[in-house]
């Protein structure tokens, strides 16, 4: 059978949206009912509202969800919107939920695994899909009890919800069930791989730095002072030639300047992104996953140039494990990749889909990435693009 | 076998080189094992002492004996 995907994307109240979107869906696909469909929400249209609308919409379709900090396709991207990514073909999904992702990652896990058989007839292929709530936390953690539970063959993918900036709660959807804490694992089954991409364009600012004192995915010291007075210092030349204070950041802007200057993990050739969220009022630094005491970090920087390369790298990465050219992709991109191109972002997308032979794509702005390959030891992400990219 | 380097270059992935370095180097210390390669049966050893460290030491070292174990299956 034949792959068809459909990308679209709306605005406005959750009932305009969502009939704007199914139609657009439905006229795309030409009359195929979708296997499954990925739906990308802002605060402005709540998942709890939003996924019971889709769904009589879509009756017997499984719906992914995520809230977001920006949603786009391979024709816009936008902000207070919703985005939808449909596939229709020979596929077919099994997926699970599970809250309580912060006190318990390896039991939520657990949990939404127990929903989601290893195999299934007719499908010799499958690669899973994980959403979470990043602001529990535990985003590495998730994604390598996920990795353990679904074996070492199998790729995964997959996103950090977001909450348009305001750090206050993200959240995670599969059909009616809706929640902050939690977890979405999903698998695909296919007749053919789908291919995974993940790259960064961060390179290191600062020379190494020591976290000495870390709880969980607080840090609160680095080098023996507080982490915010450390991390203001090592950027402020940066900041200043784009004529940005460090010591003036308004409250909304911090999480913006953090989001710009990541932390990067020495992890062989390359560094692992951390992505710093939020400061405390005493000078600690939350990030998106656990980051132990005694990690050896360096502060990062980037150009726009950068930015826009390594997402076709992503997508080209992605095109390569497929072999041919993809039906469509879905795109997991950090929110900061957003805030650095600024009116530029959308040429970044083109360029993912231009390197998919202009394949419609559809993602959103996250919190979070999740990529890991076969036989890879580590799949959670910061500042990169992953492309989930669809076999013809 | 499995040489100290490999082992630390897998734990790296999540924690960073320096930190994989160091609490390797610690707990095959505190176990006082200093052979370089590792045999399967040191190599678990050193990883069940660390997965008792909390946080993502700990969840780490779990994930990367699951891998260990899977590969001298598949090996064997």
């Amino acid at each position: 059978m034949e792959t068809k995907v459909a990308t679209a994307l709306a605005k406005g109240k959750v009932d305009e949206a969502a009939a704007s979107l199914v139609g657009d869906i439905n006229g795309q696909l030409g009359g195929a009912k979708p296997a499954f469909a990925l739906v990308f929400a802002s605060t402005q249209q709540p998942l709890e509202q939003l996924m019971p609308a889709l769904a009589s919409r879509l009756p017997g379709v499984t719906l992914l969800g995520a809230s977001t900090a920006g949603e786009f396709t391979e024709r816009g991207d936008a902000k207070g919107s919703v985005a939808l990514f449909a596939v229709a073909g020979d596929f077919a999904i099994a997926a699970g939920f599970a809250t309580g992702l912060k006190d318990d990652p390896e039991a939520a896990v657990a949990k939404a695994a127990a929903a989601v058989p290893s195999s299934r007839a007719g499908f010799p292929c499958s690669t899973a899909i994980l959403l979470l709530d990043p602001l529990a936390g535990r985003g590495e953690e998730a994604t390598l009890f996920a990795a353990a539970l679904l074996g070492e063959t199998v790729r995964l993918a997959g996103g950090a919800a977001g909450d348009d900036l305001k750090m206050a709660a993200t959240h995670v959807a599969l059909d009616g069930k809706v929640a902050s804490d939690a977890i979405v694992l999903a698998r695909i089954f296919s007749k053919k791989p789908l291919g995974v991409g993940v790259c960064h364009g961060h390179r290191a600012l600062s020379d190494s730095l020591k976290v000495t004192r870390a709880d969980g995915n607080v840090v609160h010291e680095i080098d023996g002072r507080p982490a915010w007075t450390v991390w203001a210092e090592r950027t402020r030349a940066s900041a200043g030639a784009r004529g940005v204070d460090p010591d003036r950041l308004a409250g909304d802007e911090v999480t913006p300047y953090l989001l710009r200057y990541e932390a990067g993990l020495a992890t062989g050739s390359e560094l692992k992104i951390r992505a710093p969220l939020s400061k405390t009022e005493d000078g600690a630094i939350s990030f998106a996953c656990g980051i132990p005491q005694g990690a050896v970090i360096r502060i990062t920087d980037t150009e726009a140039e950068a930015q826009v390369a390594s997402a076709r790298e992503a997508a080209r990465r992605a095109r390569t494990q497929l072999g041919a050219t993809p039906a469509g992709a879905v795109v997991f991109d950090c929110i900061c990749r957003n805030l650095i191109l600024g009116g530029e972002f959308q040429r970044a997308v083109k360029e993912i889909s231009d390197e998919l032979g202009g394949a419609r794509v559809a993602g959103f702005e996250t919190y979070g990435e999740i990529a890991l390959d076969a036989g890879d030891m580590s799949g959670f992400h910061n500042t990169t693009t992953v492309v989930l990219a669809f076999p013809s | 076998v499995i040489p100290r380097s490999e082992l630390v270059k897998q734990l790296a992935a999540s924690l960073g080189y320096e930190k994989a370095e160091e609490v390797l180097t610690s707990t095959a210390s505190q176990l006082g094992i200093a052979a370089d390669p590792l045999n399967k049966t040191e190599t678990l050893e050193i990883l069940d002492q660390m997965l008792k460290t909390p946080g993502l030491v700990g969840v780490v070292a779990r994930f990367v004996k699951v891998r260990v174990l899977l590969r001298a299956t598949t090996t064997s």
